[in-house]
């Protein structure tokens, strides 16, 4: 018996030197994500939170966000070194970057990679993003530095449409035709980074572009991987084998994290607004005094309380705060009085309370927040009922109509259109032929949405889009309950070379300045 | 031999065709729609109604089925609906890892749990069998996924001796290939060689008090000859037995062992394909989860005629 202890202690001596360092390359990120799998690298098909920061790692746009900022107004140039429109904007002229070269040798961007990639994110059948560029009339190469856009009508913002987020990422239209299909696992942009290898369910490893326009990127690459299981990626990050990861968002997680020796959090924009959408149209909530006393019943501050002040902000409209044209004026409903809204419920003719059929996702941030507010209105005799399904599901019957109070979390394009046209345009009521995410019915803000829409003048389009907000505040159409940021970890010496504020890619932009100190 | 396998694929044409069938329908009838993964949820109902022409879920469902059977005949499982991969790419890709762990289970549960149960047996009520059961107990009553983080949270972070991502490893780097499985596989075996040392244990006591090994003792043979040579070779039929019953339930625990410890695998296949309704990836996984079931009782046949050469097939 005592050999084999001895052995056992030799092995597992061995075992200790010999893992104590793990091998692997100085100056490599190492980057742990929440998901089972890469879904697309095409960054006009990229539409989920995983696939997202990858886009901003290996493409440019005409035009980008600074760096850690999600201000619309202050756009900076990308592959286009200057820019102009005529007196309308309806014509716009942008000036190339001369010298700027594609990934894994497809050489220098043209106009007509800019062309391709517009037509191609304005194309339904290869663009997730084809609504967006509708208003698009024709892109053209004027010579191949020199690219035309004309629209068909003014656009509250061509420069958001151009910039290095979703459709305004810039493909070599090479390397897209040559491998059509296999383009979401092998795309070929002009970023810092590059795509070295797949390996599905595990990772997909960058290398630095040493042609970079910028300059070679400090850090010699980024290694994605795919961890779904939070405890697997915070053990991960403690024992040193993950230098970022995406974060638990939660308080609790965030205070343990940042307690952490080493460790830090980040916190960033853009918040997804937290928001419970009233179906106006089905009884008793076509009654706007039912409402009312819904609205009443629930209690805001307690959202930020229960989700953490480092997390949670308060929402101050029925759209995200940031949104360009957000406006915080109209006063909300929702201080928790539960007397006050039994009161108004009884006025309405419901004496013994009401039934509201609410179908949720069982996703554990949002099922909670739904359960506090289940507590909330039952005070007032308002009884939710909870139909909790999986998260497809989820998506699949609230767009059925099927979900009287529905609660969803959203960011968008940070422009108030965008999220007005969505959840509260006529046009976009759910059950219908031109379908988005109208789960209210809502119907009173049509005609300011589409005045904004193509309003020239900047002041005008903002008091418009206010109109909008505050008919929708006070016809009840949706209770913002609260907004809620993003939390991801990294080891300290890890510095972003930028002041992290947002990350429009719903993750921290690694850069050619980002590095391992 | 060649006959014996063959008969065995012939039983596996109607179990396969009844679980397809059964799988083909339910991911169907569960709510839910790939086209908003691939599009994303501002997706337009053009978009939608599109991408269901294009993959053909716009077509009536025994359409779909019929095409699918079509396709399956000539050996083709499809692309992913959400990738665009090939199915059968995806699976033969992550297969490797699946058997490795599992098979890597296997050899921790028996190779612990035999002794184990030899040894219990031997001291039969004394405190080594009383010590073991104990033991057992635990394996039996640990659920494997707070077990693998317990495992991680000691032997990764606070000791350092192995990777927390168990990623796999290329086969040119068979110490990383080795270290990287190493914890995962003993958390799997952990509750197996718990039921292997319960079937050893009572196996070993009813065969000691049988008349042969009372001969064997009489003739003067030495004791741990007897329990290790005469007596276990008549123990280890149940736990082929069992070994091979285990082996599918072994297949289904894994899932959560390839989660906790972020390795690649069938079971985290079908997670992400359930999460992502990817039909036609679920559909491919399912066709290689009946192979294997019958290719793992198949071998456990061969496995009885090795043991005891007594058992024709």
């Amino acid at each position: 018996m005592n050999g084999i202890g001895d052995y056992a202690l030799t092995l597992l001596m061995v075992l200790g030197i010999s893992t104590a360092t793990p091998a692997l390359a100085e100056g490599v990120l190492r980057y742990g994500m929440a998901a089972q799998d890469l879904g697309t690298m095409d960054p006009h098909r990229a539409t989920s939170t995983p696939d997202k920061p990858i886009s901003s790692w290996l493409f440019n746009g005409l035009v980008r966000f600074k760096p850690g900022s999600d201000d619309i107004s202050a756009l900076e140039p990308d592959l286009s070194e200057s820019w102009e429109s005529n007196e309308n904007g309806t014509v716009w002229t942008f000036k190339l970057r001369s010298g700027v070269k594609f990934h894994h040798g497809y050489g220098e961007l043209t106009a007509d990679d800019v062309v391709y990639s517009l037509n191609r994110s304005a194309n339904p059948d290869t663009s997730a993003f084809a609504s967006d560029y509708k208003s698009i009339d024709k892109v053209e190469a004027v010579d191949p530095s020199t690219v035309r856009i004309t629209l068909k009508q003014p656009i509250p913002s061509l420069l958001g449409l151009v910039a290095n987020y979703h459709g305004g990422n810039i493909v070599s239209k090479k390397a897209a035709e040559e491998r059509g299909a296999d383009f979401a696992t092998k795309p070929v942009g002009t970023g810092p980074f590059m795509v070295q290898e797949y390996v599905p369910q595990e990772r997909v490893t960058f290398v630095a572009n040493p042609d970079y326009f910028r300059g070679v990127p400090k850090l010699d690459g980024i290694e994605y991987r795919y961890i779904p299981s939070d405890s697997s990626r915070d053990l991960a990050l403690r024992a040193g084998e993950l230098d970022v990861s995406y974060g638990r968002q939660d308080q609790e997680w965030i205070n343990s994290i940042g307690g952490t020796e080493g460790l830090k959090v980040d916190i960033m924009r853009p918040a997804e607004l937290q928001q419970f959408h009233l179906n106006t149209k089905s009884a008793p909530l076509d009654n706007i005094e039912v409402r009312r006393a819904v609205a009443t019943a629930l209690n805001r501050p307690e959202y930020i309380q229960f989700i953490g002040e480092s997390l949670a902000q308060p929402a101050g409209s029925v759209i995200p705060a940031g949104n360009l044209g957000w406006d915080g004026s109209a006063p909300i409903y929702g201080e928790g009085d539960a007397d006050a809204a039994r009161k108004m419920l009884e006025d309405a003719g419901f004496k013994d309370g009401i039934t509201l059929k609410m179908i949720q996702t069982s996703l554990p941030n949002m099922l909670s927040v739904a359960q506090v507010a289940q507590a909330q209105l039952a005070r007032a005799g308002i009884n939710l009922q909870l139909e909790v399904v999986d998260h497809q599901t989820f998506h699949a019957q609230i767009r059925e109509d099927r979900s009287q109070v529905v609660y969803y979390s959203a960011a968008r394009f940070p422009i108030a259109d965008v999220f007005l046209t969505q959840f509260f345009h006529s046009a976009s009521i759910v059950g219908t032929p031109t379908a988005s995410i109208n789960f209210s019915h809502c119907d009173v803000a049509d005609e300011e949405i589409v005045k904004a829409r193509s309003e020239t003048d900047p002041e005008v389009q903002k008091q418009l889009w206010a109109t909008a907000q505050k008919k929708i505040i006070e016809h009840i159409c949706a209770v913002p309950l609260y907004e809620q940021l993003i939390a991801y970890a990294r080891r300290d010496n890890v510095d972003w070379g930028y002041d992290l504020q947002a990350g429009m890619h719903l993750g921290p932009t690694v850069t050619e300045l980002t590095e391992l100190k | 031999m060649l006959r014996f396998v063959g008969q065995r694929l012939l039983t596996l044409i109607p179990t396969l065709f009844a679980v397809l069938t059964l799988a083909f329908v339910l991911v169907r009838i569960v709510p839910g729609d790939p086209a908003l993964i691939i599009l994303g949820d501002q997706a337009t109902p053009e978009a939608i109604a599109k991408f269901h022409e294009q993959t053909g879920l716009s077509k009536p469902i025994w359409q779909q089925y019929l095409a699918f059977l079509t396709q399956l005949i000539q050996g083709d499982l499809g692309v992913s609906m959400i990738s665009n991969r090939p199915v059968l790419t995806s699976v033969l890709e992550v297969l490797p890892y699946t058997l490795e762990l599992s098979l890597a289970g296997v050899f921790v549960g028996v190779a612990l749990g035999v002794p184990l149960g030899v040894v219990a047996a031997r001291s039969n009520g004394g405190w080594v069998d009383w010590f073991v059961r104990i033991f057992t107990l635990g394996g039996l009553s640990f659920p494997a996924f707070v077990s693998a983080v317990l495992m991680l949270l000691v032997f990764s972070v606070m000791l350092g001796w192995f990777p927390v991502i168990a990623s796999g490893k290329p086969i040119t780097d068979p110490w990383g290939r080795f270290m990287s499985l190493a914890l995962p596989a003993t958390n799997l075996g952990f509750v197996m060689m718990a039921y292997v040392a319960r079937v050893t244990r009572g196996g070993m006591m009813n065969v000691l008090r049988s008349d042969y090994i009372r001969t064997a003792r009489a003739k003067g043979v030495p004791a741990s000859r007897i329990v290790w040579k005469h007596a276990l070779r008549n123990v280890l039929l149940a736990v082929v037995t069992f070994t091979g019953l285990y082996f599918s339930v072994l297949i289904g625990n894994s899932v959560l062992t390839e989660i906790v410890f972020n390795r690649p695998g069938l079971g985290k296949l079908v997670i992400g394909a359930l999460e992502r309704r990817d039909y036609t990836l679920l559909q491919g996984l399912v066709v290689a989860y009946a192979v294997l079931v019958v290719v793992v009782n198949a071998l456990t046949d061969l496995c009885y005629r090795f043991v005891d050469p007594r058992v024709k097939a």
